[in-house]
């Protein structure tokens, strides 16, 4: 697995440089995100221009973040209770697994520097990212907590 | 002086009418009769005797003539008097009838004169009373007024509004209810002479109708027809007055007055009274009402500028509420002049005040546009860091602790403390709580 990547870039354009959605249809998602708020994913995702896995791959690919698909995923209670709850659901995150001082965490927007720092200072551990979808991670979490 | 009450002593002026007839007749008859007596019995009286007994026979007559004149004196007296009262002289030819007639008429005349001034007297007295008890009720409103001014709380001005009424009144006891703007029920705002609770008891009884009054209502021997005759038999009152307080029309309490004493009504002026004081009670809520909105909308500390603790609680949950929404963080920042006790006592007030001041300038200076700076108590500073982690916000607490404490050549000690958004709590008052909690925990800029 690699070591994760602090990028801050917006997903937007990202999504248009990988061609998964067009540059006007970001424009609209945009404007949408504008009126509505929200995030850009969960814009894009609502106007049908693309898929939740499909943002997710696009992720993995562009910035080598593995994609986990969380469905059939089993977590450890003692790992997943290393993140609270309030944490987890405010950056859509969950912890999966603790080798050492190297926490696994599936998360629906591996950009999100901030929220890998909030949880390094949390847990006090080297954070390795896995990129998974916002409905699965939701899914996880109330499995889970 | 001796010698002049010698002389009234012995002056024939000082006797009595009676006995200076009976000296006059003794003179007149007596004399003749001893010198008669005393010529048959052979004795021989000289002529000086005879003279002496003459004058002295004379004398008498000259006492009887002065006893006669100062009784016409009198009844002509008597006479201008009565024609000075206007009242006419009886037609009576004996003159001492007609003194005794006249007599009389003065006697009736200064009777009803003294009952007509032992009514003045009285009237006088309650004018009095009547004066004193208007002072009173002005003097308690200038009161009132004076305490509204000082900006005392107004639960201590209707406190002392209801003493003075039921002074003012005699009353056994009075209590004033006020609409709760949150309830929108009637609760206690003052009272005396009667417990606190057992008004509270009686007005969880009673309040569904008490705030629909509409116009002063009245118990007493001539008000029978009363509808909240268990409130008075709650309160142990054989009379009650209870007055709308009314503000721009519509009722927002009740002032009430009761006492127990019987063959009781209340006046006029009672009432006139007590509905003055009602008045004055709904000026006072509705400039609680009115200063209540008006700190509501204040959003600015008076000194530093800078937002208020209120604002600030209400900006933090809503940029918190953002913040989940975006899956961003957001840092509450705190700042302490820790030496500011010191300070004060070293520089005075004034002098502390300009500090607060400079140093909120430049804690607003050096923080971004977007950040929302603001004052939480008497020496600290706080200010919402948008979309920033706490890593982010220690590093902007380590920044602004040099530059402030640099700019103040070390007079001015600084601590900090960081809360954030999801780490440190998911509402308002949880981050604000953390913060206040770890300021100053961890010196030397160890930001918590």
């Amino acid at each position: 697995m690699k070591s994760p990547k602090k990028v801050e870039k917006p997903l937007g354009q990202i999504l248009v440089e990988r061609g998964v959605i067009t540059f006007e249809q970001l424009e609209k998602a945009l404007a949408v995100q504008n009126k509505e708020g929200g995030l850009i994913g969960e814009v894009i995702v609502r106007l049908g221009f693309a898929k939740e896995d499909e943002i997710a791959h696009c992720l993995s690919l562009q910035f080598g973040f593995p994609y986990l698909p969380l469905e059939n995923y089993e977590v450890s209670k003692e790992i997943v209770v290393l993140i609270p709850k309030n944490v987890a659901t405010h950056y859509c995150l969950i912890s999966l697994d603790k080798i050492g001082s190297t926490l696994t965490v599936a998360i629906a927007n591996p950009l999100n520097v901030q929220a890998i720092e909030d949880l390094e200072d949390l847990t006090r551990c080297d954070i390795q990212i896995f990129v998974s979808t916002p409905s699965d991670i939701r899914k996880a979490i109330e499995k889970f907590y | 002086m001796a010698t002049n009450g010698t002389k009234k002593k012995f002056s024939i002026q000082e006797l009595s009418l009676k006995r200076r007839i009976w000296i006059a007749i003794s003179l007149v008859t007596l004399i003749p009769l001893i010198v008669i007596l005393y010529h048959f019995s052979g004795v021989y009286i000289s002529i000086h005797a005879i003279v002496v007994a003459f004058l002295i026979v004379g004398l008498g007559w000259w006492i009887i003539f002065e006893v006669f004149t100062s009784i016409a004196r009198v009844y002509s007296n008597s006479k201008k008097t009565l024609k000075n009262i206007g009242e006419d002289t009886p037609d009576v030819a004996n003159e001492v009838q007609s003194l005794e007639s006249i007599i009389d008429i003065l006697s009736s005349k200064m009777k009803s004169g003294l009952e007509q001034l032992k009514d003045f007297s009285q009237k006088t007295e309650e004018l009095n009373h009547e004066v004193s008890r208007k002072v009173l009720v002005l003097s308690t409103i200038l009161q009132a007024n004076d305490l509204f001014s000082k900006e005392v709380p107004s639960r201590e001005i209707l406190q002392f509004l209801n003493q003075r009424l039921k002074e003012i009144l005699d009353l056994k006891l009075s209590f004033c209810l006020l609409v709760d703007e949150t309830s929108e029920k009637l609760q206690l705002a003052s009272f005396c002479g009667i417990d606190a609770a057992k008004v509270e008891e009686i007005v969880v009884k009673e309040s569904s109708d008490l705030h629909k009054l509409g116009k002063t209502l009245v118990l007493d021997k001539e008000n029978k027809s009363f509808p909240y005759m268990r409130l008075a038999n709650e309160l142990g009152a054989i009379n009650v007055a209870v007055a709308p307080i009314l503000s721009r029309s519509q009722q927002v309490g009740v002032l009430l007055a009761a006492s127990s004493s019987d063959d009781f009504a209340f006046t006029k002026d009672d009432l006139s009274v007590l509905n003055l004081f009602a008045q004055n009670i709904a000026i006072i809520w509705e400039h609680k009402r009115l200063s209540h909105k008006v700190d509501e909308l204040e959003v600015f500390d008076y000194l530093t500028g800078l937002y208020n603790e209120k604002y600030i609680e209400k900006r933090l949950d809503e940029e918190m509420v953002r913040s989940l929404s975006y899956q961003r963080p957001c840092a509450l920042l705190f700042m302490e002049i820790s030496n500011y006790d010191e300070y004060q006592k070293n520089f005075g007030p004034i002098e502390s005040e300009k500090l607060i001041k400079k140093t909120a300038k430049m804690f607003k200076e050096n923080l971004r546009p977007i950040d929302i700076p603001g004052r939480f108590g008497l020496n600290r500073l706080c200010a919402i860091l948008i979309e920033k982690n706490k890593r982010q916000s220690q590093v902007i607490a380590r920044e602004l602790k040099k530059r402030i404490e640099d700019n103040f050549k070390s007079q001015v000690k600084l601590s900090f403390s960081v809360a954030e958004n999801p780490i440190d709590g998911v509402t308002a008052k949880e981050l604000i709580l953390f913060a206040e909690s770890h300021i100053g925990a961890s010196e030397a800029n160890e930001i918590s």
